[in-house]
């Protein structure tokens, strides 16, 4: 066969060949391992910038994140104006609010309407 | 700069791959001691100059490294994925500078410190091999480098080159019959049989 005269021929040069490899040499070598180790580096480098950018994000959400729950700044304005009328109406309180909340406290009937009418300056005639 | 031998010689190269991936710096040291030999002397045959070989050598390793994290364990063989990479550079390369003719692939002169006459001879062979080689179309010197040098079966090189067994089979004939021929001139210079 072709193929066999070939390869009688050519084994022993392919057996030289085999026997004599090209050495990477001590610099190659140092030059591959530098690259590995910048991987590395830059691989970690990456992953501290991500970590940061998640920390960062969390933050942020937590000082915005109330509001969009909310449904936005109007509603949230919304919000905190009947937060301070709640307050405003606590601290102080109409006269009729006042005597309602004792007569209902007291276990006493139902609120006269009028009486609430009245601490607001609304004359009985009016109603 | 010394070098330690590799010292995990049972442990596989798929393991120590995933080692480096998840960050282990002692894989990469024993990959580089155990790899690098193998992609010079392949990227060598294919380019037939050194300088190049080691250019491709370095970009063929940091292209290891930076798949490192994406390699699949058990998929394939790293060397398989080496040989591939490397030989795609190598060719790359030879198209990028339309190397038609082969490269000057200048002989060492003889030496008298290299040794005894039989280094010198395989040495001379070598070479010769080298220059026939640099002659071959760039897959035909691919498949008979894989076969005769690095030494892979034919399922193997088919594998690396993604073609069929019967292609590879196909190469190598053509090969080996294209370097019979450019070597006969010096059958006896280099001692080849008749």
């Amino acid at each position: 066969m072709t193929e066999t005269r070939d390869d009688d021929q050519l084994k022993d040069l392919f057996q030289a060949a085999r026997a004599c490899p090209q050495d990477p040499g001590a610099p190659l070598l140092a030059r591959v391992l530098q690259d590995a180790e910048a991987e590395l580096a830059a691989r970690q480098t990456s992953a501290g910038s991500r970590t940061v950018s998640v920390r960062q994000t969390t933050q942020r959400d937590w000082g915005t994140g109330w509001v969009r729950a909310l449904g936005g700044w109007p509603a949230a304005a919304g919000l905190s104006l009947a937060t301070c009328a709640g307050v405003w109406i606590g601290v102080a309180a109409p006269e009729a609010l006042t005597r309602i909340a004792q007569s209902v406290m007291s276990g006493g009937s139902e609120p006269d309407v009028f009486i609430f009418a009245d601490g607001f300056g609304l004359n009985e005639e009016a109603m | 700069m010394e070098m330690p031998f590799d010292t995990d010689p049972d442990v596989s190269d798929d393991v120590l791959l995933a080692r480096f991936a998840r960050g282990e710096a002692s894989a990469a040291r024993v990959l580089t001691l155990r790899l690098t030999p193998v992609v010079m002397a392949h990227a060598f045959r294919l380019l037939g100059n050194r300088a190049e070989a080691e250019d491709v050598t370095q970009d063929a390793m940091l292209r290891l490294w930076r798949m490192a994290p994406d390699w699949q364990p058990g998929t394939a063989r790293v060397t398989t994925w080496l040989y591939r990479v490397t030989a795609n550079l190598c060719i790359d390369r030879l198209r990028r500078t339309a190397r038609s003719a082969p490269l000057d692939t200048v002989d060492e002169p003889p030496d008298e410190r290299d040794g005894p006459a039989e280094t010198l001879q395989m040495r001379a062979r070598s070479a010769a091999l080298q220059r026939a080689l640099d002659t071959l179309p760039d897959r035909q010197r691919q498949a008979v480098v894989l076969r005769h040098i690095d030494e892979l079966s034919n399922p193997e090189i088919a594998g690396i080159m993604d073609i069929s067994v019967e292609a590879v089979e196909s190469l190598l004939a053509r090969g080996k019959r294209a370097l019979v021929a450019v070597l006969a001139g010096r059958k006896d210079d280099l001692g080849m049989l008749q």
